[in-house]
């Protein structure tokens, strides 16, 4: 049955990352801003290219065909495996992702384990305290955290954590040290939308009768918490997590700018503001994938965490 | 109830957080004494000459044919002398004793597979390069379609630069920039860094500095904070703002000077209230552009007269200028039929409205658009503006109809007045207006085919004449530049094109 479940699932996912594809690619297509024009320009350092130059560079490109035969095509060596080559550097845009990718994702990495040691700690303790103080506090830090822009955050950082306390490097990717104030800029975000998740989840959990029960039993409160009521907790807490996947790759785009990281959301920003379709498509794509796989990872998680979710759904 | 301590709390989030932080020790990244660090806001993308070849030109890794001097003229590079041989063919010799950072000797078979692949592209398609030749062991022979006095300007372009045949794939495409400059390519990091080191052996005098490390910085806060910080040698392209707070640390200087750039409006030719050539000088006497530098510039650059700044280049010719006079702008409205009513002046019942386009990749140009929306709203006009992608504003004025577009480009990204074909000829032009005169496509062609400089000037000072009388384009401000360095960086001279940064000249005391 679950094998059954699984086939229709990828199904689903091919269908629907068809879909990101030729709405990206169409999207893109219908985006006024000639790629022959911009590209030639950013080539001549900035200056504005002859009508020739449009000419030649869209004939040699194949951007004279239609639309249905330029993504036909695309599509056809994405299927392939071959994203095609940048319009502009004229390298591989896989070679260019692969380059980019392992920046991005410990960025992610980083700022989701940020995310996660500030959300679980300060959600459990305000949920396990309604009201007190340790509660108003971290709704507040909650609800600054969420508000704060986070480009701003990081020139915060930079001036405090670099400039005045000497302690990280202003921006760059060259080690780990890079790593801390971009994760710290992007995680703290995040870890404000965890934690009042964490904490209405597990103040539900713990109203349950479940709970009451093992309360009425005598059980130790740190053994209802962590071992009964988190566990319950967490499938609404996976999904932020997933869902906040999307966050870490929009804000990336800002972090990595302010930050001067290359990674895929400076890839991406670049290649759109340079019309590199190629690049612009390979990156939609995969973070269309990225989506996907995380989205089903997630479903996975649920039925691990409480076997009463069935990816079946029949036999339930 | 547990309860968790607000010290049990506190303590959670401060281990994880020093634990992610805490093994920032392991990577130094010490700053090494010989190593000069220089940020700029393109980040390289490219080792092809073709798409990048103008950034590893300014990093003086490749060398051109042609090099541009401080005065903004064409001066010897790899060709020590290049003439006219006829109207359509020039010769170029190359420099003895010139090796490329592989070793092999720089020979007129050794350049020309970058010559002929530099001009077979597309960027170059606007050059009209018949053919490219070797012939002797240090000539080469370039024919022009065309006569076209103009080449030597574009053999300073860094896409010409050539490479060693051996950087040169099968495919056609380029392994390595390995080029011929007294920086010499290590490494680069796709999007971000490029490094480079001293050619040992360079023709030239060599490099002070060993190791010369190029970031790509998007962001100016960012670029400016890394000089801060120390991070950066030289930060490149800050904004007007920063130069006084760079001036009053004792950690830092602020280099400023003036650039072949402008800022003006483009007009259409085709719109109805700027058919007349009344319409658009009332523009220009309406706009205060001594308000605009003081105001928004910090007082860095100045007001622009015609397209080519006479205080860094010798081809700007001596135009009338058009001073700020509200008054004159009023009555040339008047004349043109547009009468006051209300705010806004009327003519057969249409309003006086009009949109200006631009856009902001490039600083300060809708702060500037929303000054002039002002000033023209108080001789009458009423004014929308629209802030745009350039190459969208590019694309839509191409192939439909505008007013006015607020723009900025270099006037000479390439050290020839030739440019002015580029703005006004009427087949050529990528400016869009429109704009038609037998008279100035005479002259441009006429210029292009003789290499007399006399004669050229005279030519380009009758176009400059004729395009401040007609006005397709209303000049507005030129730039000035903002680098910023450490105190200890030596011997750094800014030029004024930027085609070479010429870091191999500079020295740093630590």
């Amino acid at each position: 049955m679950i094998g059954a479940e699984l086939c229709k699932r990828l199904l689903t996912m091919a269908i629907v990352l068809l879909g990101v594809s030729l709405l990206t690619y169409g999207l893109v297509f219908v985006t006024p801003g000639d790629p022959a024009r911009t590209i030639l320009t950013q080539q001549m350092g900035g200056q504005a290219p002859s009508q020739d130059a449009v000419d030649q560079f869209r004939a040699e490109n194949g951007l004279d065909d239609p639309f249905i035969v330029q993504y036909a095509r695309w599509m056809g060596n994405a299927l392939q495996g071959d994203l095609g080559q940048s319009y502009y550097s004229d390298r591989s845009v896989s070679d260019m992702i692969v380059q980019r990718l392992p920046n991005t994702i410990a960025l992610a990495v980083a700022s989701m384990l940020v995310a996660l040691v500030i959300a679980l700690p300060a959600g459990i303790a305000s949920a396990s305290n309604p009201g007190s103080r340790t509660d108003y506090a971290a709704q507040i830090g909650s609800l600054i955290g969420v508000s704060m822009p986070n480009f701003w955050l990081g020139y915060l950082l930079i001036i405090v954590c670099a400039l005045r306390l000497n302690l990280f490097p202003v921006a760059g990717a060259a080690g780990p040290k890079h790593l801390v104030l971009p994760s710290l800029t992007l995680g703290s975000g995040m870890a404000a939308v965890i934690a009042r998740l964490v904490r209405t989840a597990m103040l539900d959990v713990l109203d349950d009768a479940y709970i009451q029960a093992a309360r009425s039993k005598g059980l130790r409160e740190r053994i209802i918490v962590y071992k009964h009521a988190l566990r319950n907790a967490l499938v609404p807490v996976v999904t932020i997590i997933g869902l906040q996947l999307s966050y870490v790759l929009n804000g990336a785009v800002v972090i990595e700018v302010v930050f001067q990281r290359p990674g895929l959301g400076t890839l991406l920003v670049d290649a759109i503001f340079a019309r590199d379709y190629p690049v612009v498509q390979g990156v939609t794509l995969l973070i269309g994938v990225i989506f996907v796989l995380v989205n089903f990872a997630v479903d996975l998680t649920y039925s691990r965490l409480d076997p009463r979710i069935d990816l079946g759904g029949e036999h339930t | 109830m547990y309860k968790f301590t607000r010290r049990q709390t506190l303590f959670a989030a401060a281990a994880g957080i020093s634990g992610l932080s805490g093994y920032w020790l392991q990577s130094g990244d010490s700053v090494d004494d010989d190593t000069f660090r220089v940020g700029s806001p393109w980040t390289p993308d490219a080792i092809d000459p073709v798409a990048n070849g103008w950034l590893w030109r300014r990093l003086n890794v490749l060398e051109p044919l042609l090099t541009v001097d401080y005065d903004a003229t064409v001066s010897p590079g790899l060709a020590t002398d290049w003439h006219m041989v006829n109207d359509r063919t020039w010769e170029f010799t190359l420099r003895e004793g010139a090796t490329f950072h592989d070793g092999t000797e720089v020979t007129a078979e050794t350049v020309l597979p970058s010559l002929t692949r530099a001009f077979e592209s597309s960027s170059m398609a606007a050059v009209p390069v018949e053919s490219v030749e070797a012939a002797a062991d240090r000539t080469i022979i370039i024919q022009t379609t065309v006569p076209f006095s103009p080449l030597p300007a574009h053999c300073t372009r860094g896409i010409t630069c050539p490479v060693s045949p051996s950087a040169i794939a099968n495919d056609g495409s380029i392994t390595e920039p390995i080029g011929t400059g007294p920086f010499q390519f290590e490494d680069w990091e796709p999007g971000s860094t490029i490094t480079t080191t001293a050619t040992p052996d360079y023709h030239g005098s060599t490099a002070h500095i060993e190791t010369l490390i190029y970031e790509g910085i998007t962001d100016d806060q960012t670029r400016r904070l890394k000089l801060e910080s120390g991070e950066l040698d030289m930060a490149r392209i800050l904004p007007n703002k920063a130069a006084d707070t760079l001036a009053s640390s004792p950690d830092l200087t602020a280099h400023t000077y003036k650039i072949p750039r402008a800022r003006y409006l483009v007009f259409d030719l085709d719109s109805a209230p700027f058919a007349d050539k009344k319409v658009r000088r009332a523009v220009m006497y309406a706009i205060d552009r001594d308000h605009i530098v003081d105001s928004l510039l910090n007082g860095l650059g100045s007001k622009a007269v015609g397209p080519f700044p006479a205080d860094v280049t010798e081809w700007a010719a001596e135009l009338e200028p058009y001073e700020y006079s509200p008054d004159k702008a009023r009555s040339l409205l008047a004349e043109a039929g547009w009468e006051p009513d209300g705010g806004t002046r009327t003519r057969d019942g249409d309003t006086l409205s009009v949109s200006i386009w631009t856009y902001n990749t490039r600083p300060l140009l809708p702060t500037i658009a929303e000054v002039i929306q002002t000033q023209l709203q108080a001789v009458g006009f009423d004014v929308d503006i629209s802030v745009m992608e350039s190459s969208t504003i590019k694309e839509q004025a191409t192939n439909g109809e505008f007013d006015t577009v607020l723009w900025s480009s270099s006037v000479l990204w390439y050290p020839d007045p030739d440019r002015l074909s580029d703005l006004v000829h009427s087949e050529t032009e990528t400016m869009f207006s429109g704009y038609e005169s037998e008279a100035v496509d005479r002259h441009l062609e006429a210029a292009r085919r003789t290499a007399d400089r006399d004669e050229r000037f005279e030519r380009y000072a009758a176009v400059q004449r004729r395009m401040q009388r007609d006005l397709p384009l209303g000049w507005l401000t030129y730039y000035a530049n903002v680098i910023g360095t450490r105190a200890d960086v030596e011997g750094y001279q800014p030029h004024p094109i930027e085609s070479c940064y010429h870091l191999e000249e500079v020295t740093q005391q630590r």
